[in-house]
């Protein structure tokens, strides 16, 4: 009875179908199957199938995406009725945003929804964030990595600033800091004392499992 | 062959469409002055999410007051012959990086490269209008100025550049003026258009904004220039993403008549198609071609100058990717007119200027140019008159008629057409011969330099900007 829940929600994920997820969740609940259970044994496997098919080439970034958004879906209602003590394993906590002055938000959510459908969890605070807004959501999520985007030529700088202001809040030995963006490369990277530069969204996963000492 | 739907079809359907989410939804204007300079202009406006629609009354007299008969200049003031009757190649640009002259190594642009690379575009008989290219990334915000005087210093052909903070546009256009001998004499043989780009779907941003409005305040011609990415900022149909592209544009070209009539614009396009598989936007991919042919038909609809993103590639060496993609993205572009193919020097999907690809683009737009010229209908009694003098058997190769018109084939400058024996003995790529040539020009090649006072008053205005400025080779 529980295994067929499970199934059809793993099924929701791989089918990309956020609204059915969220039923199944809820239906989950109701019948008083244990909600730790539900998101290992259907959520996690369904996304773990969604990324398998990813990695075949089956599947390209739309699938990858509203499975991640299926899972969140379900997650959004089970998270919250999870019992005393119970927790979801994830690989890290990440916070995401573009820098001050810059208002590009595509490839950051995707790198998002990579991180997401890969077993982490993700805060994105947005778009135009000053390093500030950075370092309060890392204090408040305790992050393990914090990456920042830039698409223009003009705000890549904005990088180096956060960097400064996360050592300035004495909290660069606590969080990693990765950069991504159309015009960051690895010397740039390199040169501002960043952890990690990512050319895409794929090899963002991989560099944060790196970051993370987890095996991919 | 498959009939294929005429570009009216397309266009009055794109436009249609453009119209009815002007009308419906609007476009995002974010900052309330401006909102309220659009509300007194007679625009629907909405504080609360800052957005503003157009009404027919509106686009109408957008339409009117939108200049019809835009036109390019060298400096000058010669009419740049070829704009408006077959495509015009420009330089591509402005990213960060560069492949080196001499090593070939991935590094940041500089300022050097910006003079090197516009020299060479000068040089090139294929490029027709000049971009520096490439950021000065050794300069600082303020390098767009520095970019623009090069750039005017360096060739004597048109330029398109922009500035990325309003705070510098008079300055620009200080410099631009005294280029030309004053704003009059700007305006009348105008040898500069500048470029910017919204966020799709219907955003741009307050500093884009106050750029353009500055810039037209001047009257001088802004390309509204399109990024649209097919299944991310726009739908992930040609035909979707085209609307989301003509809607942006539209917007502005109602805001800048309404505000400036008389605005000389240009519709820009440098669209793609996102690559699903890894969230990169592929340049080289044949929907470049093909979404970006869409801003040539919508540009005549409107009639005005298209520009277009083209002769692209992904390509990270001069091999036959850069070749197949070069070639195939500007096909679509040339099929349907577009009045100015922006590509040349770039690869890399646009991340990267590459100074043995951009002597290669001349060869390739030499060949494609050549190509599009078709089999030209003429008088052929001197022809026939001959073949029936030298039938059968005759060798027409000593015949003055072929004298006179051999030459008129396309003979390449670089490409190989050597016997395998000579060519192995030669021991030349393709490569080795783009960077000698382009080591070449950047030894040799004279532009027609600009006069001492002219050069003199650009370092005054540019060191407003950035103190201590000089040329380094005044």
């Amino acid at each position: 009875m529980n295994d067929e829940i499970y199934q059809k929600l793993a099924q929701a994920i791989i089918d990309g179908e956020p609204e059915d997820a969220e039923a199944l969740a809820q239906q989950a609940l109701e019948q008083g199957i244990d909600p730790l259970e539900c998101i290992n044994q259907g959520l996690v496997k369904g996304i773990q199938k969604v990324g398998e098919l990813f990695a075949n080439g089956d599947y390209f970034l739309p699938e990858l995406i509203i499975g991640a958004d299926a899972m969140k879906a379900a997650l959004d209602v089970l998270e919250p009725s999870l019992l005393e003590g119970q927790k979801r394993e994830v690989v890290g906590k990440v916070v995401l945003g573009t820098v001050k002055g810059d208002l590009h938000e595509i490839g950051k959510t995707l790198v998002g929804t990579m991180l997401t459908a890969n077993g982490f969890k993700v805060k994105d605070i947005g778009v135009d964030k000053e390093p500030q807004e950075f370092i309060a959501a890392i204090k408040e999520m305790d992050a393990d990595i914090v990456g920042a985007s830039a698409l223009l030529t003009t705000t890549m700088l904005q990088q180096k600033k956060l960097i400064n202001a996360i050592e300035e809040a004495g909290l660069r030995d606590k969080v990693k800091v990765i950069i991504g963006g159309a015009p960051v490369t690895e010397s740039f990277a390199k040169e501002i004392g960043a952890d990690g530069y990512a050319e895409d969204a794929i090899s963002a996963v991989s560099l944060a499992y790196r970051l993370m000492d987890a095996p991919l | 062959m498959a009939e294929r739907p005429t570009s009216e079809t397309i266009t009055d359907l794109v436009h249609e469409k453009s119209v009815e989410i002007l009308q419906e939804v609007g476009f995002c204007v974010p900052d309330d002055n401006i909102l309220a300079l659009l509300m007194s202009a007679g625009f629907p406006v909405f504080r609360e999410s800052k957005m503003a629609r157009i009404t027919p009354g509106l686009l109408e007299n957008a339409l009117m007051t939108l200049p019809k008969d835009v036109r390019l200049h060298h400096r000058s003031g010669e009419l740049l012959a070829c704009f408006g009757n077959e495509s015009c190649f420009m330089g591509a640009g402005t990213p960060v990086n560069v492949f080196d002259l001499n090593s070939g190594e991935h590094r940041a642009a500089t300022w050097e490269d910006v003079c090197q690379l516009v020299t060479i575009q000068d040089a090139l008989p294929q490029v027709d209008i000049v971009r520096p290219t490439v950021t000065a990334t050794d300069l600082g915000p303020a390098s767009d100025l520095v970019e623009i005087a090069e750039s005017l210093r360096n060739t004597s052909k048109p330029v398109v550049h922009r500035t990325l903070s309003s705070d510098r546009v008079e300055a620009a256009v200080e410099i631009v003026f005294a280029v030309a001998g004053g704003a009059d004499a700007f305006r009348l043989h105008p040898n500069f258009a500048t470029v910017y780009c919204p966020i799709s779907p219907g955003y741009f941003t307050p500093e884009n904004i106050h750029c353009m409005l500055r810039w037209a305040a001047h009257g001088i011609p802004i390309t509204l220039l399109s990024m649209a990415m097919g299944g991310a900022s726009a739908p992930a149909t040609l035909l979707g993403e085209l609307i989301v592209i003509n809607t942006d544009i539209l917007a502005w070209i109602v805001v800048l008549q309404t505000l400036y009539p008389g605005t000389p614009l240009l519709y820009g396009s440098v669209s793609a198609m996102l690559d699903m598989r890894t969230g990169l936007l592929p340049l080289g991919a044949p929907e470049r071609g093909m979404i970006n042919s869409g801003a040539a038909m919508m540009g005549r609809y409107y009639g005005i100058p298209s520009m277009c993103g083209g002769l692209s590639s992904d390509a990270k060496e001069l091999d036959a990717q850069a070749g197949f993609e070069k070639v195939n993205t500007a096909i679509p572009l040339l099929m349907h007119g577009a009045d100015i193919i922006y590509g040349v020097g770039a690869t890399n999907a646009g991340s990267t200027i590459s100074y043995t690809q951009m002597i290669f683009d001349d060869e390739i737009i030499a060949g494609v140019r050549r190509m599009w010229q078709g089999i030209p209908v003429h008088d052929v009694s001197e022809e026939v008159a001959l073949i029936k003098s030298l039938t059968p058997k005759g060798n027409f190769m000593s015949a003055k008629h072929t004298l006179r018109n051999y030459k008129k084939h396309w003979y390449p400058g670089i490409i190989s057409r050597d016997t395998y024996e000579t060519w192995k003995e030669k021991g030349e790529t393709i490569e080795s011969l783009c960077r000698r040539k382009a080591q070449d020009i950047v030894a040799n090649h004279q532009p027609v330099r600009l006069s001492a006072n002219i050069e003199a008053e650009l370092e005054y205005i540019i060191r407003q900007h950035l103190p201590d400025f000089r040329f380094h080779n005044r």
